[in-house]
């Protein structure tokens, strides 16, 4: 019933809410109201009556705006305006993270062979921690940045750790921090030897891996969530689209929501 | 026989429809018809008020909501199944033990039980 359609489609429209939120709303409003009808077209013997009396059902227009835009989330409202959230990550993830990284290397411990003549040269072969200040401003904001990103898709239930990949990787997290304080406090004591090249390659690598875990266990749920809020705002325009021309829309058809 | 209409259930409405989701669970519309039968036709309500208090236990946790696969044949749009969560049940017998408690307490004074 393009009226129907149209009296939800109006409705769910003027609900500030996520273009996911809103088609969902609109699919359930429409899968209630197309029973409603059922319900009245064998009361009534005329479509309009039908109708008029399935609208009436459904409740004041104004009285169910205010309601249902009384259950949307704050954070679903304000959600719209820290789109950006998804670019610091991934500046964080392919910038922020390996520069930390290769610095934080850089400073601990640069003895892999093939790094040790430009060691030499730059430290003066005494390997020791330089916790400069661009080094701690670089961690700091790294982390910083990093951890109100996680914070906002968690909250934004764009990732979902269950808890075993959330132990396995805070575990992961704590373990690489204690051997990098401990690496740091070996180098700083002997700061020579065959320990601290193994340690830096323990440790070179156990960063290479957090990032890597980190990246693929959070990039594609955000690109995939990314994708589907692209769909369901292009859905959400194409039907808006539709039904203020009063043009026919099968609502069943083509909402598909996950 | 008097009607009672949805501004009279408003505050209790979420206890009801946990009430109804207990034993299975049920979409939308079938909720409706489910309140209206345990009420014995006596219960009028502003169907698209449902939703509203639907979405917002959802999103306490109190119930849990799925698509249903596909529209098995029928025309239309998609319905959408609720399902009370573990959450909802401890809500649920919290809210009626307050229910009766308050039924007990406010009868006595007013001088009728439930």
């Amino acid at each position: 019933m393009n009226e129907l359609d149209a009296h939800v489609t109006r409705i769910v429209g003027s609900v500030v809410a996520s273009p996911q939120r809103r088609l969902a709303m609109r699919q359930e409003l429409l899968s209630h109201l197309d029973q409603v009808y059922a319900d009245e077209a064998a009361r009534h013997s005329s479509q309009t009556e039908a109708i008029e009396a399935s609208i009436r059902r459904l409740g004041d227009a104004d009285q169910l705006i205010q309601e249902l835009q009384s259950s949307v989330p704050f954070r679903d409202i304000v959600g719209r305006a820290f789109r950006w959230a998804v670019i610091c990550l991934i500046l964080e993830i392919f910038l922020a993270l390996p520069l930390l990284a290769v610095s934080t290397l850089d400073a601990f411990v640069p003895t892999e062979p093939s790094l040790v003549t430009y060691a030499e040269q730059v430290h003066a072969a005494r390997f020791r921690l330089m916790l400069t200040t661009m080094l701690s401003s670089q961690v700091m904001i790294a982390v910083f940045v990093f951890a109100l990103t996680l914070l906002y898709f968690w909250q934004q239930r764009l990732i979902r750790l269950s808890r075993r990949p959330f132990l396995v990787l805070t575990l992961g997290a704590a373990t690489t921090g204690l051997v990098v304080l401990a690496g740091g406090l070996l180098l700083n004591r002997t700061a020579t030897g065959e320990m601290i090249v193994s340690v830096s390659y323990f440790v070179r690598w156990t960063y290479i891996a957090i990032a890597a875990a980190l990246a693929v266990s959070v990039l594609p749920p955000i690109i995939g969530s990314q994708l589907r809020r692209y769909r369901s705002w292009r859905q959400w325009h194409v039907l808006t689209t539709d039904s203020s021309n009063g043009s026919e829309t099968d609502a069943g058809g083509k909402l598909a929501m996950s | 026989m008097s009607i009672i209409n949805g501004n009279k259930v408003r505050g209790h409405l979420d206890t009801m429809i946990l009430s109804m989701l207990e034993d299975r669970p049920a979409h939308g519309f079938e909720l409706l018809r489910q309140l209206e039968a345990a009420g014995d036709g006596r219960l009028k309500m502003k169907e698209g008020s449902l939703y509203p208090a639907l979405y917002r236990l959802e999103e306490a946790g109190y119930v849990k909501a799925e698509w249903e696969d596909g529209t098995s044949g029928r025309r239309g749009a998609r319905r959408r199944y609720y399902k009370l969560t573990k959450k909802g049940h401890r809500l649920l017998a919290a809210n009626r033990k307050e229910w009766t408690e308050f039924v007990e307490v406010v009868g006595a004074i007013v001088g009728a039980t439930a």
